[in-house]
C-alpha cells in the first residue's frame, strides 16, 4: 500500500528535520512537493475522499500547537486522567465504518514529524497532573504505518523511562517488528481492534486477516506484551450472534483471557455530520442504508437493536472473562474530537 | 464530459483534430464540442481562463464533469515538448497556491505551475512560467471536484529557446507531439468522472414515483434517499406497491417502513 505513495507533500517548516529526510529516503521515486502549511493541501473544501482513497499522497507536517488532548469525561479503560495525541491523521486502511472519512476533507496521510514536540507535551502533562494515560491510533492506525514513521521505535524508549505515562497503542495491523524486538513495557497496552471474519471482509479494506491478527496477538501477549482488545465498532446483520460467537471463541481459543489488561465494546455511532458525509461518499453502501435512530446529534443503530447487540456481546464476552476487565465505551471516538 | 481550456487558437487546433471536435460557439469565447470532450479558447491570461470556465461551468444535470487546463510554458532548462501535470499552482501575484491531487497514475512528471501576468523572462527556479493556472483552477473547482481539475503544461522556451522566437505553428507542433499524454489525462479524469457520476445518479424508478404522486422538494429529497438505500439493501420497490397510496406523504411512509 505504502509502494503506492507517489506523491509527498512537505511543509517548509520541517524540510529539514532528520525524519523527513529519512521518510523521502525511502520513497526515492516520489515526486516531492513543497507546501507552506499542511492545510492548505489538506484543507480545502472541493475534495473528495473516496477518490482520493485510491491513491492517497503523504504530507509530512509539524504540529503546531494541542500535540495533546484530554479525552471526554468518561473515556478510558480505568484509569483516571486520559489524554490522546496524534501523530497522523488517516490510515492505510480503508474500513467503510470509519469515522475519519467523516471527519476530515482529504484521505492523504498526514504525518506530524516533529515527535520531540508531542514528547514535550507529554511530559508536561505528567508533570502538571500524575500519573495519566496516552492513547494514540485515534486519527490513524498506531502500527500499520510504523515501517514509514517509526512512531513506536521512538516512543516506546520515551514511554519506557516514564512509568507514571500509560500508552495505548491501538491498531488493526500485524506490523509488531517493533514490538517483538523488545522486552515489553510494563506501562504500555496493546489494544487490537477486531470485527468478525465476514464483517471485516465486507468493511475493512487492506486489513490482515482476523486469523494472520489474531496470530499476532496471542504472539505478543506470550512475550508479554499487555494487551487489549477492542470490538469496536459491534455491527448489525442478521447472522451477528454466529458471528461475533465464533469471532469470540477464535480470540479466546487463542489468547489467555485472564492475562489480558482489558477489553472494550462500542456500538457503530457517528455525529450526523460526519454520517452525511460518508453517506454521500458511499449511498451504495448497505451499512450506511439499514435502521437508524438519531439522538443528541449521532446516528446509530435504533435503540433496541443496539441493546440488544451490545447485550449479546456482553454475555457472550461474560463466558470467557471476568467483568472487571471489560469496559463499556459509551463515548464513541468520533466524539473525542 | 471533458473540457479542455486552452489560451491560444494554436494550442486548439491539433486537439480539435485530434478529438474530431466541431465548432459550436465563436462568441463569446470559440467552443468545439465532442461526443466526450469539449474544447473552449480562453484568450490569454487568468482572468480569460477563469471567464471562460465560468461560461461552460454552469450548464445543468448533476453528471460529474472534468477539467483540463492545458497549454505551454517556460521553463529555465527543460527539454522542449516535454509535459508536465501541476502538482502545484502558484499565483505570483497573490502568492496564493492550489495543489491538484492526481489520484490517477500521471503518465508524465510533476511541477510548480507558476502564474505570471507577463511573459516571464527570468526563468528562474524549477517552475514552469504560465499565464492562465491561477485563473482556471479556481474557477474550476467552482464547478467540480479538486480530483478532476487538472493542469496539463508542454515545455515551449527556456532560457536557450526563448519564448520570443515561438510562432503559432511551433506552439501547434509541440501541442501535437503532446496529444498521447493529453489524451491519456482526459482518459483517466472520464473514467473519474464516470465513476463520481454512478455515485450521484438519482436511483432507479425516481421519476416513476414523481411522476405518479405530487412530491414536494423536500419530499422529492427524502424520496431519492429512501429509494436510494432501499437500492443499497438490494431492494427495488415498484410504484405499483403503493397503489392504494393516494398521497406522497403515504408513500414516503411505506418506504420508511420497508427498511
Ligand atoms: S483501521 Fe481504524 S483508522 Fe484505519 S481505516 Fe480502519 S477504522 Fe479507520
Amino acid at each position: 500500500m505504502t509502494r503506492a505513495i507517489r506523491r509527498i507533500y512537505v511543509e517548509d517548516e520541517v524540510a529539514g528535520h532528520p525524519r523527513t529526510a529519512a521518510i523521502l529516503g525511502r520513497f526515492p521515486n516520489a515526486e516531492v512537493v513543497r507546501c507552506g502549511r499542511y492545510g492548505e493541501v489538506f484543507n480545502p473544501r472541493a475534495q473528495d475522499f473516496r477518490l482520493q482513497k485510491r491513491r492517497p499522497a503523504l504530507i509530512l507536517a509539524r504540529k503546531h500547537r494541542g500535540q495533546v488532548l484530554e479525552t471526554p469525561p468518561g473515556y478510558g479503560i480505568g484509569g483516571e486522567r486520559n489524554y490522546y495525541f496524534s501523530h497522523m491523521l488517516n490510515c492505510i486502511y480503508d474500513c467503510r465504518y470509519c469515522f475519519l472519512q467523516g471527519m476530515l476533507r482529504s484521505a492523504n496521510y498526514v504525518l506530524f514529524v516533529n515527535y520531540e514536540d508531542f514528547q514535550r507535551q507529554i511530559d508536561e502533562t505528567v508533570e502538571r497532573v500524575g500519573e495519566s494515560w496516552f492513547f494514540s491510533g485515534y486519527d490513524c492506525d498506531s502500527l500499520a504505518f510504523e515501517p514509514i514513521t517509526g512512531f513506536v521505535e521512538s516512543f516506546l524508549p520515551f514511554f519506557a523511562e516514564r512509568p507514571q505515562a500509560w500508552l495505548e497503542l491501538r491498531t488493526k495491523s500485524v506490523q509488531a517488528a517493533a514490538l517483538r524486538e523488545r522486552e515489553p513495557l510494563a506501562n504500555c497496552v496493546v489494544a487490537f481492534s477486531f470485527t468478525p471474519e465476514a464483517m471485516h471482509e465486507q468493511f475493512e479494506w487492506g486489513v490482515p486477516s482476523v486469523r494472520r491478527r489474531i496470530e499476532v496477538v496471542a504472539d505478543l501477549q506470550r512475550r508479554g506484551w499487555k494487551i487489549g482488545l477492542r470490538f469496536d465498532p459491534l455491527l448489525y446483520r442478521e447472522s451477528y450472534r454466529s458471528d461475533y460467537a465464533d469471532l469470540f471463541a477464535a480470540v479466546f481459543d487463542a489468547l489467555d483471557p485472564a492475562r489480558l489488561h482489558s477489553i472494550s465494546l462500542g456500538v457503530f455511532r457517528l455525529p450526523k455530520s460526519y454520517f452525511e458525509r460518508v453517506y454521500r461518499l458511499y449511498p451504495e453502501e448497505p451499512l450506511f442504508a439499514g435502521p437508524q435512530a438519531e439522538s443528541g446529534g449521532m446516528i446509530s443503530l435504533p435503540h433496541e437493536m443496539e441493546s440488544e447487540l451490545l447485550g449479546y456481546c456482553r454475555e457472550q464476552l461474560g463466558r470467557w472473562i471476568p467483568e472487571e476487565i471489560s469496559h463499556l465505551c459509551s463515548v464513541p471516538e468520533a466524539e473525542t474530537r | 464530459m471533458t473540457t479542455i481550456v486552452v489560451a491560444l487558437a494554436a494550442e486548439a487546433r491539433p486537439i480539435v483534430r485530434h478529438f474530431g471536435l466541431r465548432p459550436t460557439a465563436s462568441q463569446p469565447f470559440r467552443v468545439y464540442q465532442g461526443e466526450a470532450v469539449r474544447l473552449i479558447v480562453s484568450g490569454v491570461g487568468s482572468a480569460a481562463s477563469a471567464a471562460a470556465v465560468d461560461h461552460l461551468g454552469g450548464g445543468r444535470g448533476r453528471r460529474p464533469r472534468a477539467w483540463i487546463n492545458v497549454g505551454i510554458a517556460g521553463h529555465r532548462d527543460a527539454a522542449l515538448g516535454g509535459l508536465r501535470l501541476a502538482s502545484r499552482i502558484v499565483d505570483r501575484k497573490s502568492g496564493r497556491a492550489w495543489y491538484p491531487p492526481a489520484v490517477f497514475d500521471p503518465p508524465c512528471a510533476g511541477a510548480q505551475v507558476t502564474t505570471v501576468d507577463d511573459v516571464e523572462r527570468e526563468l528562474t527556479g524549477d517552475f514552469l512560467y504560465e499565464m492562465e493556472a491561477a485563473g482556471f483552477y479556481p474557477a474550476a473547482l467552482r464547478f467540480a471536484t479538486a480530483e478532476l481539475v487538472q493542469v496539463l503544461k508542454v515545455v515551449s522556451d527556456n532560457r536557450v529557446e526563448r519564448a520570443e522566437r515561438l510562432t503559432a505553428a511551433r506552439v501547434g507542433e509541440l501541442i501535437a507531439q503532446g496529444l498521447p499524454v493529453v489524451e491519456k489525462v482526459v482518459r483517466e479524469l472520464t473514467a473519474i468522472a464516470t465513476a463520481l457520476g454512478e455515485r450521484v445518479g438519482s436511483p432507479e424508478r425516481l421519476n416513476e414515483y414523481v411522476g405518479r404522486w405530487h412530491f414536494t422538494v423536500t419530499q422529492e429529497r427524502q424520496l431519492e434517499r429512501l429509494l436510494r438505500r432501499l437500492g443499497a439493501l438490494g431492494r427495488r420497490i415498484e410504484p405499483t406497491f403503493f397503489d392504494d397510496a393516494t398521497s406522497a406523504a403515504a408513500v414516503l411512509g411505506g418506504l420508511r417502513q420497508l427498511i
